[in-house]
């Protein structure tokens, strides 16, 4: 499982966050208005100061050449000129304009260009920049605003999630730590449907499981009920009571079977039992599998043949998975004709063991064989058993990661394949539903 | 539950004397778990279906969804972390990026996503693709069968719930197509996953729960079976 990086993140990280990358747009777009405010800004006060000056100054030439005509061509160039002139003259022009009151600290009231120029600069940098601040604000707070609603829009599912066992709708698909979590988030109720499907699962496996065993021990123990009847009855003669307790016998030993394969298969399937695989020869187990069966084979003149490339070693529980192939090759010995072959074989792949189980028998209809791993499914009355076997190898090679497939071909046979991987590792996959 | 649901998909390339219907209104769904497989000769419109399915190529009319989520309303970027996520491709032609690890390569599509890969869950999944001396190489060091298995690995490393895989064995003999798709088996199983494999080959399509099979843009049939129980 792949987990999310601890350690501190780097700008690019931050970056991805597309929250983040908004912020910058809406900062840099303000930044250029503002900019390009300013600039308009000090463009238009420039050229009405400029006016406003030359009005002014305009004003003071007209009236200082009416009460001295003799200087008024000399007029305009003093007002144009911009050196800075002699500091003793601007001294004098301090120590006059003093007189009238006219020092740094004037009322600025006194000179009205001055005065309608700043009333007007405050108002407009006033409304100007309380109006530039209120929409930035608003930008801003659409970007901060939206993770919010997204934070909102998974808390909302994910309540959905967990009160109804829906699934999260409208996840979010995107970069960055919102995105991430979104899809944690989903994950987690991924997880919870599963769990709870499992769980569901397994209920009706209990329920199937003790119908199942209710349902087989029915028939025995009614026949059962009735033999020990008939031994009670003192009519019954010697002969006859030992006939019966023989069937007794059977039917007991019968059960005995039944109820603990039906066991067994309920605990690999609930996980209830674990596995204790080792690093051990395949063809020993297999070897070790066939044991069992050898008088059994013998009885019917079936000859059981292995086949085994090569040696190979793979992680597995020897004792289970010998079980399977006994189940496995005891049914394909009950499907063979007297004089027929069971073939073993053995074969490596870089990634798998192949492991096929082949009888000579009539084969398997074909409508018969999605079923033939399903209990008590019986798809003809050669085999002896009660349809267990099969089933309990399915579970114990599923459990070890494996697969079964049955192939069969009318008259010639019916070959099973078993598919090991031969890289597991030791412990169980990380699956989505291990409680 | 359905995971994908197409609904009438039409595709179309081209225009007037040109035209070509590669898809006529395809219509189906796949539920969890399920692992199906699409086949027809080439030109039936299979690998246009899968594109669709992926959301690499917009369909010209229908919607797809995956995982309740209509994949064409999603927008370009959202659809891009969404094939990261939760859909991962195997093509016929692996793929892989060259100048980069097996393990790099496999780790990929985390790192994409600015994620720090389980150190364990990626060596388990090196390890039963059978690459453990091989994690240090870089493709064109590998055999087909080792570069489909590293290309099989880039697309469990999110385990997403949807493995579309477009011709995988294409380009492989006999024994290494039946080890990947023993592989993609195994996976469906382990991991609950969902998964498409295209092929024209029927030996292929047969491992397969369900076997669709697609001529001239529509599915003519749509077969249920195979060895599960």
């Amino acid at each position: 499982m792949e987990r999310l990086n601890e350690s501190r993140r780097s700008f690019g990280q931050v970056w991805r966050n597309p929250g983040i990358r908004r912020l910058a747009v809406v900062c840099l777009v303000s930044a250029l208005l503002l900019m390009l405010f300013a600039w308009a800004f000090s463009r238009y006060q420039g050229e009405r100061l400029k006016r406003e000056w030359l009005a002014r100054d305009e004003q003071l030439i007209g009236t200082i050449a009416a009460g001295h005509p003799e200087i008024a061509s000399e007029l305009p160039r003093l007002f144009a000129d911009n050196s800075s002139g002699d500091s003793a003259i601007r001294e004098r022009g301090r120590e006059l304009a003093a007189r009238y009151g006219l020092t740094r600290s004037v009322d600025p009231a006194v000179l009205p260009i001055v005065e309608s120029y700043r009333t007007n600069l405050w108002a407009t940098l006033s409304i100007a920049l309380g109006l530039f601040v209120l929409l930035s604000a608003a930008l801003l707070l659409r970007v901060y605003d939206r993770p919010y609603r997204h934070i909102r829009r998974l808390a909302i599912s994910l309540e959905n999630s967990v009160k109804q066992n829906a699934p999260m709708d409208k996840p979010l698909y995107e970069d960055g730590e919102l995105g991430l979590l979104s899809h944690a988030v989903q994950e987690l109720s991924l997880r919870l449907q599963e769990t709870i499907a499992q769980l569901h699962k397994e209920k009706s496996l209990l329920k199937d499981t003790v119908a199942d065993i209710s349902h087989q021990l029915k028939t025995p123990l009614a026949s059962l009920t009735i033999y020990v009847e008939l031994l009670q009855d003192p009519r019954t003669s010697q002969k006859d009571a030992r006939e019966f307790l023989d069937t007794c016998r059977r039917e007991l030993d019968r059960m005995e079977w039944l109820i603990l394969t039906l066991l067994k298969i309920a605990r690999l399937e609930a996980e209830a039992l674990e596995l204790a695989p080792v690093k051990a020869s395949l063809s020993h187990t297999i070897e070790t599998a066939l044991d069992p069966l050898r008088s059994m084979a013998e009885q019917r003149m079936v000859e059981l043949v292995v086949n085994a490339q090569e040696e190979l070693t793979l992680l597995h529980d020897p004792r289970w998975l010998s079980e399977a192939f006994t189940n496995l090759v005891k049914n394909a010995i009950e499907h063979s004709p007297e004089g027929g072959q069971v073939s073993i074989r053995i074969e490596r792949t870089p990634l798998f063991a192949h492991i096929s189980v082949k009888d000579q028998g009539e084969g398997i209809d074909e409508r018969h064989l999605p079923h033939i791993f399903k209990k008590f499914y019986q798809s003809s009355p050669a085999g002896s058993g009660v349809g267990l076997g099969l089933p309990l190898a399915k579970s114990i090679i599923e459990k070890h990661e494996g697969l079964i497939s049955a192939s069969s071909r009318p008259k010639e046979g019916t070959s099973f394949t078993v598919t090991l991987p031969l890289h597991r590792s030791g412990s169980a996959g990380p699956s989505l539903t291990n409680l | 539950m359905n995971i994908i649901e197409a609904d009438r998909l039409v595709k179309t390339y081209g225009k007037d004397s040109t035209k070509v219907e590669a898809l006529r209104e395809v219509s189906f769904s796949v539920s969890q778990g399920e692992f199906a497989a699409i086949v027809g000769s080439s030109g039936s419109g299979k690998s246009t279906l899968l594109h669709m399915l992926g959301g690499l190529d917009h369909p010209t009319s229908g919607t797809v969804r995956i995982d309740g989520e209509d994949l064409y309303a999603l927008k370009e970027r959202e659809r891009a972390v969404f094939r990261r996520r939760k859909i991962g491709f195997i093509f016929q032609s692996f793929n892989l990026i060259p100048v980069l690890s097996v393990e790099e390569n496999i780790q990929l599509p985390l790192l994409l996503d600015h994620r720090q890969p389980d150190k364990e869950y990626i060596r388990d999944l090196i390890h039963t693709l059978g690459l453990d001396e091989r994690r240090k190489h870089l493709p064109s060091e590998l055999s087909g069968g080792q570069q489909q298995r590293v290309a099989i690995g880039r697309a469990l490393a999110y385990r997403p719930a949807i493995v579309l895989a477009d011709e995988p064995t294409g380009n492989l003999d006999s024994a290494n197509s039946r080890e990947v798709m023993e592989l993609l088996k195994l996976a469906v199983r382990q991991y609950h996953q969902t998964v498409i494999v295209i092929s024209h080959d029927m030996n292929i399509a047969a491992e397969a729960d369900r076997v669709l099979r697609m001529q001239d843009g529509k599915l003519v049939s749509d077969t249920r079976g195979g060895d599960r129980a």
